[in-house]
């Protein structure tokens, strides 16, 4: 059967948002940043910056070397999530096929409701009238169609901006025409072993042997091969996926190798962490901590612990030990905290667990902090970090909305 | 170029549609009409739940915020050209 799913990718989206809440920022460089600080970093641009070459990841001081004028805004990612969740309203209402991939882009797999691409390609144009008119006229969307998840979002990637594309099976080999780093998933590493294969466009890798490509590459080699031959891997998935990690990282704003500054920040990063781990009722089986230091050195740690980690201490006490173990041979640059293998919790925790006491703490603290707003009751080790790591909003994968 | 404002204002609104919008704001002595309502978007903090209505006239742009605890508005932020 064949199905009709459209990959929907909203276009400079924090830039844009920006831009439609404050109209005199339309038509100006426009730069959303983490923090504005010269050595903060642009996280979205918005479309007049991007063709003055400002782009994600420039510096806020290249970025005014790039473009003197240019207006920088610190990111709002309460901002972002009410509306996204405006927009993922409007794509909910014709289908339940619908999985959101990340803060601006989502899947809609549309084949209970229309039979042709064409028919499909007109749903598209009502969705992105519809955000125009409900949300916001500044709001422009990319929309990627074809019949599996890898070719609607290869085809929105690869849209015009603002604009529609569609990959049939007879258009397939004209859109594979191009480069392999422009398809999802395939990055410089993937390119060099894939040129050593006599693979440089990817229509080389959809004519390629399935079984050469598994040999050399493992089963990824196999999975490009589907990919770029229409055949479905994953299929859209109803509502989002859970998460597979959580975890916080900081630029800091004074680089030192100094440990009870640094020990503060990561306290509070294990807190934003342990906060969204319980926000969840998950529970983690592995931690990991990634220190980058200004000499361009980076440090990382992993640990799987065998009881599961709940309270901000527990998941602390694991950081704390690693971080102290590091050689610091130079300023730290940036902290990263993220816990994995999660698992949800169960009511044999209370039971079992050694830390009944922390955790039923932790679990009151959240509570007050719930009700009166974040960090409204802190442990001492957070006393002078208001100022540091705010809420911000990742490039990817995380999604957290609220529904209205 | 923008500015932090942080004062609380009177504002009128108008509902329309089961929705809020608002149309004059009293500020400084000085009363300002709502041209457009650009965007709306909330956050929680706490138990509180506030609204941010980005407005402008030909001139400005404004951040009203209603806060649903105390019932109060609040300029938060202004920005005009130059």
């Amino acid at each position: 059967m064949v199905r009709f799913i459209l990959h929907v990718d909203m276009n400079s989206y924090f830039a844009s948002v920006e831009q439609q809440a404050n109209p005199f920022l339309r038509g100006k460089s426009v730069g959303v940043c983490a923090y504005l600080s010269p050595n903060g970093t642009i996280i979205a641009s918005s479309r007049e910056a991007k063709a003055k070459g400002i782009k994600t990841t420039c510096r806020v001081a290249d970025a005014k070397i790039l473009d003197p004028e240019i207006v920088f805004v610190e990111n709002e990612p309460a901002k972002y999530r009410t509306v996204t969740t405006k927009i993922f309203s409007i794509l909910k209402e014709y289908t339940d096929n619908f999985e959101p991939y990340s803060i601006d882009e989502a899947f809609v797999d549309v084949t209970n409701a229309v039979s042709s691409f064409e028919a499909a390609a007109e749903i598209a144009e009502e969705m992105r009238q519809r955000i125009f008119s409900e949300v916001g006229e500044w709001l422009k969307c990319s929309i990627g169609i074809s019949w599996t998840k890898f070719l609607a979002k290869f085809a929105g990637d690869t849209a015009p901006k603002g604009g529609t594309k569609i990959i049939s099976p007879e258009n397939l080999a004209e859109s594979m025409d191009c480069p392999v780093t422009e398809a999802w998933g395939i990055a410089k590493g993937m390119e060099r072993r894939l040129r050593l294969l006599g693979i440089t466009t990817l229509n080389e890798l959809r004519l390629a042997d399935p079984i050469r490509l598994k040999k050399s590459l493992g089963m990824v080699g196999y999975y490009f091969w589907a990919n770029m031959n229409g055949q479905e891997i994953s299929f859209v998935t109803k509502g989002a996926t859970p998460p597979k990690s959580i975890g916080h990282s900081y630029c800091l704003p004074k680089q030192t190798t100094d440990h009870e500054y640094l020990d503060k920040i990561l306290y509070k990063l294990c807190e934003k962490t342990g906060r969204r781990l319980r926000e969840k009722e998950l529970q983690a089986g592995r931690l990991s901590l990634y220190i980058s230091l200004r000499s361009g050195e980076s440090l990382q740690q992993s640990e799987t612990i065998g009881e599961a980690l709940f309270t901000t201490e527990e998941i602390f006490n694991f950081v704390l030990k690693h971080f102290q173990a590091m050689n610091l041979s130079a300023s730290v640059r940036m902290i990263a905290v993220s816990v994995s293998r999660l698992s949800p919790v169960t009511g044999q925790l209370s039971l079992f667990a050694k830390n009944t006491k922390g955790r039923s703490v932790t679990e009151a603290l959240d509570i007050i902090n719930d009700k009166y707003g974040e960090y409204t009751v802190i442990k001492g080790a957070m006393l002078g970090t208001e100022n540091l790591a705010h809420d911000r909003i990742g490039f990817r994968k995380t999604i957290s909305f609220v529904e209205d | 170029m923008f500015e932090k404002i942080n004062e609380p204002v009177e504002v009128m609104v108008k509902f329309y549609r089961r929705k809020v919008f608002p149309t004059f704001f009293r500020w400084r002595e000085k009363t300002y009409r709502v041209e457009k309502v650009n965007l709306v978007h909330h956050e929680g903090r706490g138990d509180d739940k506030i609204y941010y209505f980005s407005v402008s006239d030909n001139a400005n742009f404004f951040r009203l915020a209603f806060s649903t605890k105390d019932l109060g508005w609040r300029l938060e932020e202004l920005y005009f050209e130059g």
